[in-house]
């Protein structure tokens, strides 16, 4: 039963994926997507998606492609403009290993922020304290070492988005 | 404060203009395109998808996968057997160990690992399966998808502990039967038009795709599928590369999880599984 709901939930991405690297599109080639979306959901599918009902969700995939445009253009330029600054400026770094505090219940949510923190240049993830909710980061500039003060610098905005795509 | 950003800007970009027109003057050059190939790859592309001259072709436009299915067929399933029995030599070494695997690592690495691990862990799949059914259509095949649905195996037990797999059931006996069942479709494919030949009285070789003029019994390589339209399948290529596909996962998923045993279960040893 949990298996079937991971296919039901999988299919459309996996067909997706089939054809964009299959390269061609016809009703032939979709019926094989299909079959083999079936396949690959019923051998890992179960491990992927925990509620079938979270993967069908127009909203989330609403705001994961707002994040993903916003990510890629503006937090990226705004995060290589910091770098490059330093780069000319080395008298302004200041590295430290700083302890974000994070508050997601979701395993993508937090492996969204942690990969986002470690994307942009100037940070990144070192560590991740799962039990008592802390990632360690390590930080090129780090105007302040207080969890608070890190976290708004770093993952707050992150964290927003997170938890609007996968909690 | 301002001034010195924006002349900052404007200097990195100048930097990056100049490193730009160095790499582009200098680094990069023009390879006049090769007019024309040996003879020999020459006839292979002239012959494999050539449907003027069927006596010598494969049917199949790809021409690396003719060569290896068709032309020297017989050559790729002695390497797939020498492959099947370094497995099954991998397994006599630990035919003594005893698996339990509720023991098996199950920490693997982070969470952050894990939860990337598992997303790839449904893509891989696909596009292996991809790249093994379009063998005969563009570059790839059954080993090649084989391989890269192994990665998937590879990434799960490095990441997610080799007891991640075992627990999903996937034991030596069951993927050891499924690299079996590979190399029996494989048999049976290459069997099948030497028999037909024998039983109706016609010339038919082992291993053959296509009719030639002095044996007239072949796989076709074209079927209509009425609303789906005309599908190339390329006769026995595209079984070849399944049956291939199913093997070589197998087999070297197999492989991979052999090599990952713990080394206490390893010295330990115990009785046959």
């Amino acid at each position: 039963m949990k298996r079937i709901r991971a296919i039901l939930g999988l299919m459309i991405p996996l067909i997706i994926l089939y054809i964009v690297y299959t390269g061609s599109f016809n009703l032939f080639e979709l019926i094989l997507g299909i079959i083999t979306a079936i396949v690959v959901g019923y051998l890992f599918g179960d491990v992927v998606v925990e509620k079938t009902s979270k993967v069908l969700d127009p909203v989330r995939w609403f705001w994961l492609v707002i994040y993903a445009v916003f990510y890629f253009t503006v937090i990226e330029a705004k995060a290589h403009w910091e770098v490059l600054k330093l780069i000319f400026n080395p008298s302004g770094i200041k590295p430290a290993i700083v302890r974000v505090p994070y508050n997601v219940s979701t395993d993508y949510a937090l492996t969204t922020i942690a990969n986002s923190i470690t994307n942009t240049p100037g940070t990144i993830t070192v560590d991740v304290d799962e039990k008592r909710k802390y990632l360690y980061v390590h930080w090129i500039k780090a105007v302040d070492v207080s969890d608070k003060v890190a976290k708004e610098n770093i993952s707050a905005l992150f964290e927003k988005y997170a938890h609007k795509i996968f909690d | 404060m301002k001034n010195k950003e924006i002349l900052l800007g404007v200097l990195a970009g100048l930097i990056v203009l100049a490193l730009v027109y160095l790499l582009v003057s200098l680094a990069i050059i023009i390879v006049p395109p090769q007019e024309d190939n040996r003879w020999l790859a020459s006839w292979f592309l002239e012959t494999t998808y050539n449907s003027e001259r069927k006596e010598l072709w494969s049917a199949s436009p790809e021409v690396v996968t003719s060569i290896l299915w068709d032309y020297r067929g017989l050559d790729t399933v002695y390497e797939t057997s020498v492959f099947f029995f370094a497995i099954i030599g991998g397994l006599m070494l630990v035919r003594s160990v005893k698996i339990d695997p509720s023991k098996l690592g199950i920490r693997g690495m982070s969470v952050i690992s894990k939860t990337v691990t598992k997303i790839v862990l449904v893509s891989i799949p696909v596009v292996a399966v991809s790249v093994a059914l379009h063998g005969h259509l563009t570059p790839g095949g059954g080993f090649q998808g084989g391989s890269i649905f192994a990665v998937a195996s590879l990434l799960a037990i490095v990441a997610l502990g080799v007891g991640f797999l075992y627990r999903r059931g996937w034991s030596k006996v069951r993927l050891l039967g499924f690299r079996t069942m590979g190399l029996i479709i494989i048999s049976i494919v290459i069997m099948a038009v030497f028999i037909t030949g024998l039983t109706i009285g016609a010339t038919g070789y082992i291993m053959q795709n296509q009719w030639k003029p002095w044996a007239p019994i072949g796989y076709g390589y074209l079927i209509n599928l009425g609303l789906l339209g005309n599908v190339l399948y390329s006769g026995s290529l595209i079984f070849l590369n399944i049956a291939e596909f199913l093997a070589v996962s197998a087999g070297l998923s197999l492989a991979f999880i052999i090599m990952a045993l713990p080394r206490e279960e390893l010295i330990k040893g115990g009785d046959l599984e």
